[in-house]
């Protein structure tokens, strides 16, 4: 049996290495750890003690004790502990140094399969979906003596994804090394174009319904996708830290979800600046059937009561106040 | 446009050229040169100067101060009419110079100079918003009589010469010398035209013929025109000061306004389905009423009468790949409230858009750009409350529309509201109608009334 102790970098690969071939007279082995020179594995970090800790192997089974530190050991699932049984790689931290402890009995993950299949054809095709979409959206504007500027615009469209994509295969290559251009641009392009989708569909059903809620969810709809693409750009280029950093995703969307929210009540006593849509479709795709004169006149009763509330809310106060003359 | 002697002149005069410009544009008139700021007066005739000899010590400078700088926030001139003795002069000024203390009485205080640069204090007695006048009463002084200014009951001929004074632009008192040229046709109050120069400041000044007596009172001027001014009948100065006089004294006048407000926009809604009661006053006769015209092949409701005023034009500069024709009506009955605020006007917009070259995808997302036409638009006002809307899809005679209602109550007078609706046309792939309507300053039922009406006529 055959042991090996390792100090690992952050991005997972090993650092120093001691092995411990099996002990013929099974005699249990202590290795000791710690910034001191008397120990079997020497480590260079302000926050661990001099002698931190001993791993006691014997036979198949290895234990981690903590001997004299303040620190403590961190165990995988973070916390702070004594006394750790090691059964498996999962790596541990004194201080801040991150040590793995391998055995030969213990299984291996597979081998993982080389990525074959190239992606950029893929995201090639999904930015030649962009540019159409873009195309398309600039020539339903193109009704005047001026012809819009369609290369400009497709140009600062390409630019804005190629920049976008950029920033994350950077941080990836940072962060683990590895450098993913075309997957990020893929997922780039494909969380811009469920975001278009999904705002036309919730304009036709704005339109077929006469609701006015699919176009008021606009910007939480845009939110929510944008969050969806800065995860998959994230668990691409940073695996590692995904865990952690889907906490901060998922706060900076419901933060960008909530204030405007809030902003709008605090300011005009709503939840939503939109109040009409304004959207005109194929009539074909009107399925609401028109109302009579009197819900009509009904909505504007309702709509009275609504603004005397406002009225009474924001009451400017100085009608009935009693300031005395100015003696000037 | 009123004469407003106050810091937002400027910013006000420079809006107006810009409105008269446009309008130039919009109707492809011959371009009117820009009027210049300060119209030089002609050389006063003889009588004249001895007219402004005799009566200058009856003007007076109204001047509104806010309390806390004890500065001026508007200024305009007025003239005495009675002298209580013991209780102080009257004196009439118009509503505009005062509106801002009238509606904060708390902020402001007015302050009266006359011609020997004498100040004193002064009360509000009593307003009339529709007719744009206001009566004050001087603080009683000891032992010196007002000289008060006789005003005159019968309406002067068409030619009459008459004589405006005041201190227009705190350069001093003054005399104007113009010719009285007939009522204003196409106001829903009756105002006199005088062709002669009044200037920002001479609001609320007197108006005097040749033995000076008080015809007119000078209220406003037309930006754009030369020497196109207008002047409030004598008479509404007798009924001001027959019912001010010895009204009660009062600091409260937004509940006074409100009233005059809300009987205005009863009187219009009345005028416009023909209920109105007989003719109080000349122009009284004046008609105002929704018609049916023709904008192309399409049959839209517009205003109809004396007292509206419509324009229409074309994109034909712009592009010719599609055709889009307006047509904006307006009944001319908007009364001041206060700087930035009117009540009690109509505004009716179409605009036809026709497809022709355009691809359908291209023509219908049109829908959503296209209510740039119709005028549809609302600048935030801090007088009114927020905006809150509605939409519903609503079927008019022949076609299907989206009728989009927008409400804003009035936040200082109880009871009045503008109402903003838009119909878009949603049936038809080819051409389109947008349609808006806007009650500005009307009752909720008036509002609701005309608006149920004008929806009953959408074809």
């Amino acid at each position: 049996m055959t042991w090996s102790i390792e100090v690992l970098h952050r991005d997972g690969a090993a650092l120093q290495r001691i092995l411990i071939a099996d002990p013929a007279d099974n005699e249990p082995r202590t290795v000791r750890i710690g910034r001191a020179l008397d120990n079997d594995l020497i480590v260079d970090d302000a926050h661990c003690a001099a002698h931190h800790a001993e791993i006691v192997i014997s036979g198949d089974a290895a234990t981690l004790s903590a001997v004299a530190t303040v620190n403590g050991i961190i165990a995988p699932n973070g916390k702070a502990v004594r006394a750790l049984a090691l059964d498996n790689d999962k790596p541990f931290k004194l201080g801040h140094t991150s040590i793995r402890v391998r055995c030969d009995r213990w299984p291996l993950a597979p081998e993982l399969p080389l990525q074959t299949r190239p992606v950029w054809p893929l995201a090639l095709l999904l930015l030649g979906l962009v540019f159409a979409h873009e195309s398309w959206d600039i020539w339903l504007k193109d009704v005047g003596s001026q012809r819009p500027e369609y290369l400009y615009t497709l140009a600062g469209v390409s630019a804005g994804l190629g920049a976008w994509s950029s920033v994350y295969t950077l941080f990836g290559r940072l962060v683990s090394g590895t450098q993913r251009f075309f997957h990020h641009l893929a997922i780039a392009c494909t969380g811009f174009l469920s975001g278009i989708v999904l705002l036309y569909l919730l304009d036709v059903l704005a339109f077929a319904s006469s609701w006015l809620w699919p176009i008021q969810i606009h910007q939480p709809v845009v939110v929510v996708v944008g969050a969806a693409t800065v995860r998959a750009h994230l668990r691409l280029a940073d695996p590692r830290h995904w865990p952690g950093l889907r906490y901060a995703v998922a706060l900076v969307a419901a933060l960008a979800i909530v204030v405007p929210i809030a902003q709008q009540w605090m300011s005009h006593s709503r939840w939503s600046p939109i109040e009409s849509t304004g959207i005109l479709k194929h009539p074909a795709l009107r399925l609401a059937p028109p109302v009579s004169i009197d819900d009509i006149a009904k909505r504007q009763l309702e709509l009275k009561n609504r603004t005397d509330a406002l009225k009474a809310k924001q009451e400017d106060g100085d009608g009935d106040v009693y300031y005395p003359d100015n003696p000037g | 446009m009123i004469v407003l002697a106050t810091f937002w002149q400027r910013v006000l005069k420079i809006g107006m050229l810009a409105c008269a410009t446009f309008a130039a544009l919009q109707t492809n008139a011959q371009p009117v040169p820009a009027p210049t700021r300060e119209v030089s007066l002609p050389a006063p005739s003889a009588p004249a100067r001895d007219l402004f000899a005799k009566y200058k010590d009856r003007l007076i400078q109204v001047r509104v101060l806010l309390n806390s700088a004890s500065e001026q926030s508007s200024l305009g001139s007025g003239f005495f009419v009675r002298d209580d003795g013991d209780k102080g002069a009257l004196l009439v000024t118009n509503y505009h110079v005062v509106s801002s203390l009238a509606i904060d009485p708390h902020k402001y205080r007015i302050e009266i100079r006359q011609t020997s640069e004498e100040s004193a204090k002064a009360t509000l007695v009593a307003v009339d918003v529709l007719n744009d006048l206001a009566l004050l009463r001087m603080a009683p002084r000891a032992a010196k009589a007002a000289p008060t200014l006789q005003v005159r009951d019968t309406m002067p001929k068409q030619g009459e010469k008459l004589f405006a004074l005041g201190n227009p632009m705190e350069l001093g008192f003054l005399i104007s010398e113009g010719v009285f040229n007939g009522l204003v046709e196409s106001r829903i109050n009756d105002h006199m035209l005088f062709s002669g120069a009044i200037n920002s400041g001479m609001s609320g000044g007197p108006a005097i013929d040749d033995y000076g007596r008080v015809a007119g009172v000078n209220v406003s001027v037309l930006r754009d025109g030369q020497l196109l001014s207008f002047l409030v009948p004598s008479r509404f100065v007798t009924a001001l000061i027959e019912r001010g006089a010895d009204a009660a004294p009062r600091k409260e006048w937004r509940s006074e306004i409100g009233k005059q407000l809300t009987a205005h926009q009863a009187l219009i809604t009345a005028k416009l389905f023909g209920e109105a009661p007989a003719a109080t006053n000349r122009v009284g006769d004046a008609k105002a009423g929704f018609s049916t015209q023709k904008l192309d092949t399409r049959d839209v409701t517009t205003l109809d009468g004396s007292l509206t005023k419509c324009w229409a034009n074309a994109n034909d500069g712009d592009s010719p790949r599609y055709r889009a024709d307006t047509l904006r009506c307006s009944l001319k009955s908007e009364v001041f409230v206060r700087r930035g605020l009117s009540s009690g006007s109509i505004a009716i917009n179409h605009s036809l858009l026709r497809k022709d070259k355009l691809a359908t995808p291209q023509f219908l997302a049109m829908g959503s750009v296209a209510r740039q036409f119709t005028g549809y638009f609302r600048t935030h006002s801090a007088d009114l409350t927020d905006s809150r809307c509605g939409e519903d899809y609503f079927k008019g005679k022949l076609h299907v529309y989206r009728v989009t209602t927008c409400m804003e109550a009035f936040r200082k007078f109880d009871g009045l509201y503008r109402l903003s609706m838009s119909a878009m046309q949603v049936d038809d792939v080819n051409e389109r109608i947008l349609t808006g309507l806007t009650l500005n300053g009307f009752s909720f039922d008036n509002a609701q009334r005309i608006s149920r009406d004008f929806l009953e006529r959408l074809q």
